[in-house]
């Protein structure tokens, strides 16, 4: 349904980056860009144009542009087609309400994100029908 | 013990003695009489028969009765006494008798006309209880005053009243001295108050006092001012309003009470808590994170993938161990903080 999926990664810490990307790739999603930063990303978006499915892996607590602060951007420009996990290093009750009111969200997830916690999170979403045919949980130990 | 009248006579003439004596017990009256006819001996007595009644005769071989009652005024003062003393005597002129009075005899009474003693007596104890009654009243009301003038003291409370009608004023002791002054230092009333409340706090205490005299019975609130060495100090003030039957406010009772340390203490016990709030974000977030790394790098290495770069993850692993490192430390420098 979704073939062209492109996964955004977007955390200020560059070793966070590393290990989600790592983490990502083990799920067999090849199409991974990372991002130090919410403007950066949102630049991405509007500068490769609309109709491109987007899935964030999204820190909250950045400098500049946080979390909420990008996903506030995005619901106003009525990007349809991004959805979101949320990832954060601890996370609050706050922050769980707060989540519930984006509809792009479709995980919150306690820092480190791990292969095993990205399937998870994606079988149990009805978002796994845009996941690529080429993963499954065969793939997945 | 008994109900007896005890009377002190004053008299160096045994005739005159049994003639007043007869007098009394003609009247009815219950008492002991105790005769002295020397200073000295009137003086041992005024101290200690402690009579209800003095009767003295004018003049007597060794003294007279002006000097009698001067002893006994001298007794009266020491044991905070009012007995009556009345002169019972020959003939004296008018003047003689005015002075007599004047110098604080109750009464006198002329030897041949002795009928009127028992009531003079009577008359003299009777106005004698009252003032005693008066006096007790008295020390009471100025022993509480002195209670209550210290309690203030000792609990830094002040009171004050307005009357609107008259226009007048009046401030304890204290209400001076929570403001940095001696007692009367300043002039009473509510333009002094507000000339020491602190600027921050004037617009809105000038607001809140105008809204609780036209719609409120009593009003409660905290502020600051700024005593006579220009000090802050916190104030706890309750206002209570009389009012007309017209609802109209028609006297003004306050209470301020100093809670300058007890905020300050307060305060304290914030920033105190601001640490410790401090050590809990760093506890739960700031060492999370590189606790997530360490997680997330050693999940990395276990994972089965032969093209897993071991030499940069364990390069990750290492500053994150020494990030958490410096984190635990800071912890530990702000715990001791706590302790000043």
């Amino acid at each position: 349904m979704l073939p062209d999926l492109r996964i955004l990664i977007t955390d200020d810490d560059p070793v966070i980056l590393y290990i989600h990307r790592r983490a990502i790739e083990k799920c067999g999603l090849p199409d991974i860009t990372c991002f130090l930063n919410g403007r950066d990303t949102l630049d991405h978006i509007t500068l490769q144009g609309p109709d491109i499915n987007y899935l964030i892996v999204l820190d909250i607590n950045m400098p500049g542009i946080s979390g909420w602060d990008l996903l506030d951007e995005i619901t106003e420009k009525n990007h349809n087609n991004i959805h979101v996990i949320v990832v954060s290093s601890s996370v609050n009750t706050g922050d769980h309400e707060k989540a519930k009111t984006y509809s792009q969200i479709i995980g919150f997830i306690e820092k480190p994100l791990s292969d095993v916690k990205m399937i998870t999170l994606m079988e149990s979403h009805s978002y796994k029908t845009a996941w690529p045919d080429n993963i499954n949980g065969d793939g997945v130990s | 013990m008994d109900d007896k009248l005890k009377i002190l006579m004053l008299e160096d003439s045994l005739d005159d003695v049994n003639l007043i004596e007869r007098e009394l017990i003609r009247s009815g009256l219950l008492f002991s009489l105790f005769v002295v006819s020397t200073k000295e001996e009137f003086k041992e007595a005024v101290y200690n028969f402690k009579p209800d009644v003095i009767l003295s005769d004018h003049s007597l071989p060794s003294f007279n009765s002006i000097e009698a009652l001067k002893i006994f005024q001298i007794a009266q003062a020491k044991l905070n006494l009012a007995t009556p003393f009345i002169l019972v005597t020959g003939a004296v002129s008018e003047e003689f008798a005015v002075e007599c009075i004047k110098a604080g005899a109750d009464d006198y009474i002329l030897k041949d006309s002795l009928k009127r003693l028992p009531n003079s007596i009577s008359n003299a104890v009777d106005k004698a209880r009252i003032e005693a009654e008066r006096r007790k009243v008295l020390d009471e009301v100025i022993a509480n005053e002195a209670m209550l003038r210290q309690a203030e003291h000792l609990a830094h409370l002040g009171s004050w009243q307005t009357d609107l009608i008259t226009g007048t004023n009046k401030w304890s002791d204290e209400i001076f001295r929570l403001h940095g002054y001696e007692p009367g230092e300043l002039k009473p009333g509510i333009e002094t108050f507000f000339k020491h409340v602190h600027p921050d706090d004037t617009n809105l205490l000038t607001t809140e006092f105008d809204r609780a005299l036209q719609t409120l019975d009593s009003y409660e609130c905290k502020y600051r001012i700024l005593d006579k060495r220009g000090d802050i100090k916190y104030i706890h003030s309750k206002l209570l309003i009389d009012r007309d039957s017209y609802g109209k406010p028609n006297k003004l009772n306050g209470f301020l009470l100093d809670i300058t340390s007890q905020t300050h203490h307060i305060q304290r016990i914030e920033a105190q808590n601001n640490k410790l709030r401090e050590i809990a974000w760093i506890q739960s977030h700031g060492v999370r994170a590189p606790l997530a790394r360490i997680m997330g790098l050693v999940n990395l290495i276990n994972a089965e993938n032969p093209e897993t770069d071991t030499r940069q993850i364990v390069n990750f692993i290492l500053t994150s161990v020494e990030e958490l490192d410096e984190l635990v430390r800071a912890v530990v420098r702000k715990t001791e903080d706590l302790k000043d």
